[in-house]
């Protein structure tokens, strides 16, 4: 089954769930978002992409304990599926694609 | 399944977020998905108490207002996909409330009026008075924003110039010619403006009323007597054309639009004139017309001998001669030396009768065979001569 095609900031957001782990909730998405891409993009778009996401069964997610801090709100922890999982794969194999052939001089220098 | 979070939670700020909590409810009622509005809130609240021990009420509150607008299209969005119809309804009905609204604060806004910023008189030389009666003044008050100003408490005083009686409000009295400065003030704004006094005593030729269709635009030229006699030089006219759809006016201009007939009606100062604009047909000759045809003018051409006869329409009708060449348009500036002759044959009265010097007249046609000879006047006049003959029927009732 082929994934759906995934969008830059969802691309962006799901890389960020899978490398926060336990600790990915929107919050901590954000801010990891922002520290890495430079892009500080508002909690409702930010929430949009991960509902979207979970549509398209890349994510999934479940509620912490009520917190305090949020308001006795909880905190929702996103998951990468295995849908996700083969999603990321994918974009990976096609950066690849896209970038075979480039020159190394244009290619951007690995951290 | 729960997972704890071990990262180090700031100082919590629970005794300043209370406005989630109405937005939560106001969300809500909108429609919006509760699972989205919890995590969303949840998420501005935690950042808020973050930012609170960290940056100050101030920046916080700064931070979640800016952070709650950006929110909003997104909350829409939800409201409009998970919301019931009832939800969507409410939604519909809020976010036109807050169209209209802030529609009506911008149309408020911008249609507010300043404080005065300029005082302007009608031209940028001055203020023209053909008036031998009292007149007020007119000055023109604007706001910064170019709004004009209502005010009627402008104060006006004599400066310089001849010696016209002008009072505080600004009444002024021509009772000869000469031009006087005024400063016209408006609260702390104040002006010179030159007051021309022109007084017109009468008003006279208005006589540029007879256009073919087709014909350009041409000047109004009016004289203007003033109180010694001689001519005014400068008058400030207001002209009103009385069917605009027959002739309208572009400035001093007066542009035939189509055939017809209408008035002008010319006030200058205290004096007031008409004049009748008509818009004619061009025809070959006056034979077979149409009843529809009320307008039509011929252009005649005869060498010295010749003459033509033509038939005449049954009923009521106005003949105009107009002499001279029909070079350069159609105005019966000159009623007195006609060099055709006219005359009329059969079952017709025209009234003055037509002869020499007669250049226009009523006549009524009262059956078939009435006839127009035009004939050249003979040795006396020049070998050839040209002139143009208007025919206006009157309407049947």
């Amino acid at each position: 089954m082929s994934t759906p095609p995934l969008g830059t900031l969802e691309l962006a957001v799901l890389l960020a769930v899978a490398r926060l782990r336990d600790e990915a909730y929107g919050l901590a998405v954000r801010r990891d978002l922002a520290a890495r891409i430079g892009r500080d993009y508002s909690v409702g778009a930010l929430y949009t992409t991960l509902q979207r996401l979970e549509d398209k069964g890349l994510l999934t997610s479940h509620l912490g304990e009520p917190l305090p801090v949020r308001g006795g709100r909880s905190r929702r922890h996103f998951t990468v599926s295995g849908a996700g999982a083969r999603a990321l794969r994918e974009a990976e194999r096609h950066a690849a694609s896209i970038w075979a052939g480039v020159s190394t001089a244009l290619r951007p220098r690995r951290a | 399944m729960t997972t704890h979070v071990s990262r180090r939670q700031p100082p919590i700020a629970t005794a300043q977020i209370t406005s989630p909590r109405v937005a939560e409810r106001g969300l809500l009622a909108l429609g919006c998905d509760p699972a989205f509005v919890a995590d969303l809130l949840g998420d501005l609240t935690e950042e808020y108490a973050n930012r609170t021990a960290r940056d100050g009420v101030g920046p916080a509150r700064w931070w979640y207002a800016r952070e709650a607008v950006r929110s909003a299209p997104h909350l829409v969005w939800s409201a409009i996909r998970h919301g019931t119809p009832q939800g969507r309804a409410r939604l519909a009905a809020y976010v036109a409330a807050c169209v209209l609204t802030f529609s009506a604060a911008a149309m408020v806004w911008l249609a507010r009026n300043g404080p005065p910023a300029r005082l302007v008189a009608d031209e940028s030389d001055g203020i023209v008075v053909n008036n031998l009666l009292p007149v007020q003044l007119s000055m023109h008050a604007f706001d910064a924003g170019g709004h004009r100003l209502e005010r009627t408490d402008v104060r006006y005083q004599w400066v310089s110039g001849a010696p016209i009686p002008v009072s505080a409000r600004g009444v002024v009295t021509c009772t000869h010619r000469g031009n006087a400065v005024v400063r016209a003030t408006l609260g702390p704004l104040g002006t010179h403006v030159v007051i021309h006094c022109q007084p017109v005593r009468a008003l006279r030729g208005a006589s540029w009323g007879n256009f073919v269709l087709g014909d350009s635009a041409r000047t109004l030229e009016l004289e203007a007597i003033g109180l010694d006699g001689r001519p005014v030089t400068r008058i400030a006219a207001r002209l009103r054309v009385r069917d605009s759809t027959v002739a309208t006016l572009d400035g001093a201009r007066l542009l035939p639009l189509r055939l017809g007939s209408t008035g002008i009606d010319v006030e200058v100062g205290d004096q007031r004139t008409s004049a009748k604009v008509t818009v004619f047909e061009p025809v070959r000759t006056f034979e077979g017309l149409r009843p529809d045809q009320r307008w039509v003018v011929a252009s005649v051409h005869l060498l010295r001998g010749a003459s033509v006869r033509w038939p005449l329409p049954v009923g009521l009708f106005f003949l105009t001669l107009n002499p001279g060449s029909t070079e350069g348009g159609f105005a019966t500036t000159s009623l007195a030396h006609s060099t055709l002759s006219l005359s009329v044959a059969g079952p017709i009265m025209c009234m003055p009768a037509l002869g020499p010097g007669v250049v226009d007249t009523h006549c009524l046609a009262r059956g078939a065979g009435a006839t127009l000879t035009i004939a050249h006047p003979g040795s006396a006049a020049p070998e050839e001569v040209g002139g143009m003959i208007a025919l206006e029927r009157q309407e049947q009732r």
